[in-house]
């Protein structure tokens, strides 16, 4: 058990800083081409590299969309074991007009690196991941499935693996259900001492593929 | 002289609801300067907070916005961020709003039975932030000029 974390977290610590390189854990390997140290002067200016990649493990069969930002943030939903991929359930819902509606399950990483945000006005910044999706039902879904608070002089530098989402991932309705098109993104409020509270969504987005069938047995 | 004080003082007053009218004029809001009165969305918003708000019709409510909002039969505006929303083709919303220092979402606050907002229970958006300043309302406690929220 300990020595598979220290791994992983070498391995993260290797694609921060070697941008070329292969990082091998037990279950995945990746490259991480592309990985920008961030400019000061870029820090609310926003662009954005999306990447497909193929993985190089026996339990990959699938492309892993691995995004980078501004100011590099990544995320990535799991695709490493059979386990980690998003799956659906279609529950009780007693806040919707009908019986039973889709519930998503998804897990996630996220490296973020928030130095060029803070200046000298920022007391917090709100960091959110949203879901983004439309449906039948509904032109535009978006969902919050996970938050964090940075105060100043919280270590700016994420490394969060095999996150699941905080809130649960309701649908009004059974729309996730084969939904191939839902959109993650990494968003974030600037609270500052004093002034204005802007809203920053990051550019560049991960796509999550849901399933056509929902699973019975198992949850997170 | 006694007169020519009172039309003074008239004036300012007077003076000051304009200048109060047409904020809410341009701001589009019925209430644009509002004072956080609890602790739920710690720790970006303490108590005696002020904040400035706008309500323009075609601005699209998005997950993650500051919202102030009124539940149906009260009358004490609440300020939380928004966390959910479904919106249909033709406009229609309904969104979900949680305090950010809360564990839990608002659906307790909210009316009897009603588990979504709408656009008609919005007073504003939290667009500029002023900490401390409120406190004076909080102690004064009946100012008429400004509306205390939760």
């Amino acid at each position: 058990m300990e020595t598979t974390l220290l791994y992983e977290w070498a391995a993260a610590l290797w694609r921060e800083f070697y941008p070329l390189s292969y990082a091998c854990s037990r279950t995945a390997c990746s490259s991480n081409e592309g990985a920008k140290e961030p400019s000061p002067e870029a820090a609310r200016t926003l662009a954005a590299t999306e990447e497909t990649q193929l993985h190089l493990g026996q339990q990959m069969s699938q492309a892993d969309l691995v995004v980078t930002y501004f100011p590099s943030l990544w995320i990535q939903w799991k695709q490493t074991r059979l386990a980690d991929l998003p799956f659906l359930k279609n529950v009780e819902d007693f806040t919707g007009p009908r019986e039973r509606s889709d519930l998503g399950f998804v897990t996630f990483d996220i490296t973020a690196d928030l130095r060029s945000i803070f200046d000298w006005n920022v007391k917090q910044l709100f960091l959110y991941l949203s879901a983004e999706y439309s449906t039948k039902n509904n032109a535009l879904n978006q969902v919050v499935l996970w938050d964090k608070i940075i105060l100043r002089g919280d270590n700016p530098r994420l490394f969060l693996k095999d996150m699941k989402s905080k809130y649960f991932f309701f649908d009004d309705g059974n729309g996730l259900k084969g939904n191939r098109n839902v959109t993650l993104t990494l968003s974030w409020n600037v609270v500052p001492n004093a002034g204005i509270l802007p809203l920053v969504t990051g550019s560049g987005h991960v796509s999550v593929p849901f399933p056509d069938t929902y699973e019975t047995t198992k949850s997170y | 002289q006694l007169y020519y004080q009172v039309l003074n003082f008239a004036m300012i007053v007077s003076s000051a609801l304009m200048i109060w009218k047409g904020l809410i004029v341009i701001t589009g809001s019925e209430s644009p300067i509002v004072v956080v009165l609890s602790g739920s969305m710690e720790p970006a918003f303490h108590r005696g907070d002020l904040l400035f708000l706008t309500n323009f019709h075609d601005d699209p409510i998005r997950a993650g916005e500051i919202v102030v909002f009124k539940v149906e039969g009260r009358d004490i505006p609440i300020v939380h961020r928004v966390i959910k929303i479904h919106e249909k083709e033709n406009g229609d919303i309904k969104f979900l709003t949680k305090g950010d220092n809360n564990e839990v979402d608002d659906r307790g606050l909210y009316k009897e039975g009603q588990n979504w907002l709408e656009k008609k229970d919005v007073v504003g958006r939290a667009r500029g932030f002023l900490p401390y300043v409120g406190m004076v309302t909080i102690i004064m406690n009946d100012y008429p000029k400004f509306k205390v929220c939760i």
